[in-house]
């Protein structure tokens, strides 16, 4: 028996062993992080960069990349278990900021950033700073700005003899009139549908209305707001009548990919998505796009804006060497140099200067930025009422939406089911 | 079932046959026809596939194969998945065959069943505990131990497998053929490995090939346990779609890719394949 | 493919196989039997396997759900039912049930009825009767992921292949994973579409190995094909039967991988599964110790359905 069991234990060992030797790695070195990224651009552009940093801090970075879902399994893991196996991660404070900050997953950065002379925190808009700051205190440093613009087929427009929309009422009658001038042969507006990603596009109609998630207290839900019942309608309709079949399945991968394909006119989506959309290895409307500021409404064009941040796990036992990576990555100088990749940046100091502007060199770029810039002062941090259970809570405002786009439930019927539904859960945030 | 003879026996074979082939032909079209879809859109450029299938006439490229080399590790997912599936492989076979024996010979069905329990329990309930096992033997920091780990973990998979599928073959043994060395004076451990393992070694190819490719398809254990070193390629397939980024050629290149080796096996070792399926539930 | 306990039954069912009778056999196994000391090389290192694998996560489990687990690591102690106490009452816990007993039939009823036709074709003897059996076994072997983002890409409501082949032939598109009332079917249909084949490749096996007498006997009675497939040949295959339907019955009742991947148990949790709702509560809800009390649901599920298939071919052997 133990012949047996020594005989697998050791083949098993050699073959991790005979591998493990051929990639060549020095296992947990001190001076080694392990950084866990989710497939996003800002992931892309900074990855061949990282060599850089090894070269000048001395600290090697070990990374792993996984699709966003993946992604978030995976850090979870690490944190529910407390490993210690995991320095830094993407993180999306506008997610899951509270619900970690709980559970003290987060390792505060207020105080590394006092103690870099050089960093200027500053220098981020106070808008995207909020967004990194769960009670008080520094969870996240931003890595990239996004919003939700409104994507449009340029020679579509031309031929249809339209104008892009600039208010909430001209969103509608613009999709009416690209249903009724394409016969029905082009999907009026690509926008989400998935009840979790949903919010992120939903919210700048409520708060183009003057409403936010909640009331002042910030436990109240204020789905019971006449207007809240309108952003409802109007996004269901739209969905409905001028969306993309089968659209309470979608988000940013169909709408994209739609709009990529030539089949969609108009799109609500991240900025983010420009990167897919200028690719002509896949996309056949590269030439055709612009962007505009999302529609206004009687409080303006409020969208959703946010950041993803680089956040410390509390359980690493590297945290200097992590810090050291974050201040790097964060820094003006790799924003700068990540513009090149499409990369926005929340710096102010990288996003007003003269390298980054004349950067922009194509007609669309220069909307985009424009369309950027103002969001960070007119956009809502809040992607979807703020609290511990914030992905609970998305899913209801999904969920009710959804059912409102289906035609399952009236707009009224799908704001009182959301009322009821986010109350217990915003109760949450008190305990 | 055999077709009774007669005059016009040719005639109505040659009828059946035919019908049979019909049959074959729209089967084939269910069945068969997505992988064949996998395969082409495969070689299409990411413009052509999200368009209309109707264009069979579009370019054929095989760019979405060398960007995956290009863009990804892509040689060393592949390694990896061997390393794992081979590893996870022999260790169930090692601790399986033997185990399989013995339930036959003591007849042991309850040991049978216990490990039938991991291939019932859900495969999230294992996630966690083998997350924090990790975690506590420093795996995610040493590529050799991270290998070691993924390959025990996938015992999960292959050990009960390996047990299962050898029952019936062992069964199909005669114990006279074991009593006549009992004269010679062999012990158990010799009656094992001299008479009982040759006899059952088409048993031991179908368990080898089916344990392989379902340790190789599973992606849940990896996904959690794996470091950048060691993941295998069913993970890597999540990645083609993400934020600005939709790389559908992409994907269906490594799905391809993903499946060939099952698709291989199924060429050569098709015939061992069928029996081992069937082998315990026909006898 | 399956199971011990059953040897013994179909053995005895057919005895001129050439084994001695069982209680004949039986005493001459002992006779030959390794002895004690000789057992434990064979058995303990798979033992020790199954402990440290299998039943030591169970257990944890276990414990973790009737605890209070936080999501910080903390445990805030014993809980006894609680957990269960909520899920029960938990709307969306009774959704997936419903949602994972809707795909085990759905999935069950088809994957069978069509194995029957699909195995009764494939035990034909034709030439390339083997090259015809390979290809059909090839979505079972194809690893999940790849199946699910392939069905992902052919299910696309508007650049998808199936929405473009339908169109061809007029009919209108289908929102094959965006409508919560064709959504399970949706993924029901993936599923019948990769486990099809394997369970005609069972069936065709089992029905080549059918003895011939009682079909020449009813054609001597004249009986048509149909009365005698229904009344001599399924009875006859019906030990086949029940063990490709309890292969098929544990993974069904778990169903995970295609949901995961293809709609994350989405819209509206039409495809909410229990195994997907506990992976859920698990990495999104940040609930560990609920998130256990389902996962043992679930593995009390499928022992029960598993054991009462079992139960019910040993009574039937009997």
């Amino acid at each position: 028996m133990r012949r047996y069991l020594t005989a697998g234990v050791a083949l098993a060992m050699a073959g991790g062993l005979l591998v493990g030797c051929g990639g060549g790695d020095s296992a947990g070195a001190s001076n080694e992080i392990n950084l866990i990224m989710s497939n996003h651009p800002w992931q892309r552009a900074i990855e061949p960069l990282i060599g850089d940093f090894e070269r000048e801090s001395g600290v090697k970075v070990r990374v792993q990349t996984f699709a966003e879902q993946q992604m978030r399994d995976k850090v979870q893991l690490n944190l529910q278990s407390r490993s210690s196996a995991m320095d830094v991660f993407m993180a999306l404070p506008s997610r899951e900021g509270p619900q970690f900050a709980r559970s003290n997953y987060y390792e505060p950065l207020d105080s590394y950033v006092s103690g870099a002379a050089d960093y200027d925190v500053e220098d981020f808009p106070e808008a995207v700073r909020t967004g990194m700051t769960v009670d008080d205190k520094q969870i996240a440093a931003p890595i990239n700005v996004e919003a939700v613009v409104l994507y449009y087929r340029k020679d579509l427009f031309r031929e249809y003899n339209l104008t892009p929309p600039t208010t909430l009422a001209e969103l509608t009658s613009t999709a009416a009139a690209i249903k009724d001038r394409s016969n029905g042969q082009v999907t009026p507006l690509a926008l989400r549908g998935q009840s979790t990603a949903l919010p992120f596009t939903f919210g700048p109609f409520l708060h183009a209305r003057g409403v936010e998630w909640t009331k002042e207290d910030k436990v109240t839900p204020n789905f019971d707001d006449p207007r809240a019942v309108e952003a409802i309608d109007q996004y269901a309709t739209l969905a409905r009548e001028y969306g993309p079949d089968g659209v309470v399945n979608n988000t940013f991968t169909q709408s994209s990919a739609l709009m990529a394909a030539g089949n969609a006119a108009m799109m609500l989506e991240s900025s983010n998505e420009v990167s897919s959309l200028t690719d002509p290895g896949s996309s056949k409307v590269a030439d055709d796009l612009g962007v505009v500021s999302f529609p206004a409404g009687e409080a303006g064009s409020r969208t959703t804006i946010l950041s993803w941040g680089l956040a410390i796990s509390s359980f690493s036992q590297k945290k200097d060497a992590a810090w050291k990576f974050v201040e790097w990555a964060t820094g003006a100088e790799v924003q700068q140099k990540l513009t090149e990749s499409g990369i926005a940046p929340p710096r102010s100091s990288v996003a007003g200067s003269e390298a980054y502007t004349s950067s922009l060199d194509t007609e669309l770029l220069k909307e985009w930025n424009e369309v950027l810039t103002s969001a960070q002062t007119t956009g809502s941090t809040e992607v979807g009422p703020v609290g511990v259970a914030a992905p609970e809570m998305r899913k209801i405002i999904g969920d009710a939406v959804g059912l409102a786009i289906l035609g399952r439930a009236s707009a009224a019927e799908a704001a009182k089911q959301i009322q009821d539904g986010l109350a217990p859960q915003l109760a949450k945030n008190e305990g | 079932m055999s077709t009774a003879a007669g005059v016009d026996a040719a005639g109505r074979s040659r009828r059946r046959r035919l019908g049979v082939y019909a049959a074959y032909a729209v089967f084939t079209v269910i069945f068969f026809a997505p992988v064949l879809f996998m395969l082409w859109s495969s070689l299409r450029r990411n413009v052509d596939i999200t368009g209309s299938i109707f264009a069979v006439t579009s370019a054929l490229t095989l760019e979405n194969y060398t960007a995956l080399f290009e863009r990804f590790d892509f040689g060393r997912y592949i390694l990896n998945s061997f390393v794992v599936a081979g590893g996870s492989t022999l260790l169930g076979l090692l601790l399986g065959v033997p185990a399989a024996y013995v339930v036959v010979r003591r007849n042991l069905p309850g040991l049978g069943f216990l490990t039938l329990l991991a291939r019932m329990a859900p495969g999230v309930l294992f996630v966690l505990p083998l997350f924090v096992l990790s975690v506590r033997i420093d795996a995610p920091s040493s590529t050799a131990l991270n290998y070691a780990l993924l390959i025990v973990a996938h015992l999960i998979i292959t050990m009960p497998l390996c047990i299962w599928l050898l029952i019936p073959f062992f069964e199909e043994i005669p114990i006279s053929i074991e009593e006549s060395t009992l004269i010679d004076g062999a012990n158990a451990w010799q009656r094992f490995t001299r008479i009982a393992l040759p006899l059952a070694l088409p048993g031991l190819s179908v368990a080898t090939t089916l344990s392989f490719v379902f340790s190789w398809n599973y992606f849940l254990f990896a996904l959690a346990l794996a470091n950048n070193e060691t993941l295998p390629l069913t993970v890597i397939a999540f990645n083609f779609i993400g934020q600005g980024s939709n790389d559908f050629g992409g994907l269906m290149a490594a799905s391809t890719l993903i499946s060939a080796p099952a698709l291989l096996l199924t060429v050569f070792a098709q015939r061992w394949l069928v029996r081992g399926i069937t082998g315990g539930a026909v006898k | 493919m399956v199971t011990t306990s059953q040897s013994d039954v179909s053995r005895s069912g057919q005895p001129e196989r050439g084994a001695p009778p069982p209680a004949q056999r039986r005493r001459r196994r002992r006779r030959v039997d390794p002895t004690a000391r000789g057992i434990l090389p064979f058995v303990l290192p798979a033992l020790l396997a199954t402990g440290a694998l299998v039943l030591v996560p169970i257990f944890y489990t276990l414990w973790l759900s009737i605890t209070d687990r936080r999501p910080d690591g903390t445990n805030a102690g014993l809980l006894g039912f609680g957990n269960y106490r909520e899920m029960l009452s938990t709307p969306e816990f009774w959704n997936s049930l419903r949602v994972t007993i809707f795909l085990f039939v759905v999935c069950l009823v088809v994957e069978t009825l069509l194995g029957l036709v699909l195995g009764y074709v494939m035990s034909l003897d034709v030439p390339g009767r083997r090259i015809f059996q390979g290809m059909m076994l090839i979505p079972a072997i194809t690893a999940s992921v790849a199946v699910g983002l392939l069905w992902l890409l052919i299910m696309d409501p508007t650049l998808g292949a199936a929405n473009q082949l339908l169109g061809a032939i007029g009919i209108d598109p289908v929102i094959w994973l965006g409508d919560p009332s064709i959504a399970p079917w949706s993924i029901a249909l993936v599923d019948i579409w990769q486990w099809t084949p394997f369970m005609a490749l069972i069936i065709s096996a089992g029905i080549r190995a059918l003895p011939e007498e009682p079909f020449e006997a009813a054609a001597i009675d004249g009986a048509s094909g149909w009365r005698t497939a229904w009344h001599i040949g399924l009875p006859l295959l019906r030990p086949v039967l029940t063990v490709a339907i309890l292969l098929r019955t544990v993974d069904l009742v778990r169903f995970f991988d295609t949901v995961y991947i293809m709609t994350q148990g989405g819209p509206v949790n039409a495809t909410n599964t229990l195994n997907v709702y506990g992976y859920r509560a698990a990495f999104i809800d940040q609930a560990p110790s609920y998130a256990a009390a389902l996962q043992i649901t679930l593995l009390v599920l499928v022992i029960g359905i598993a054991g009462l298939f079992t139960w019910l071919r040993s009574r039937e052997a009997k």
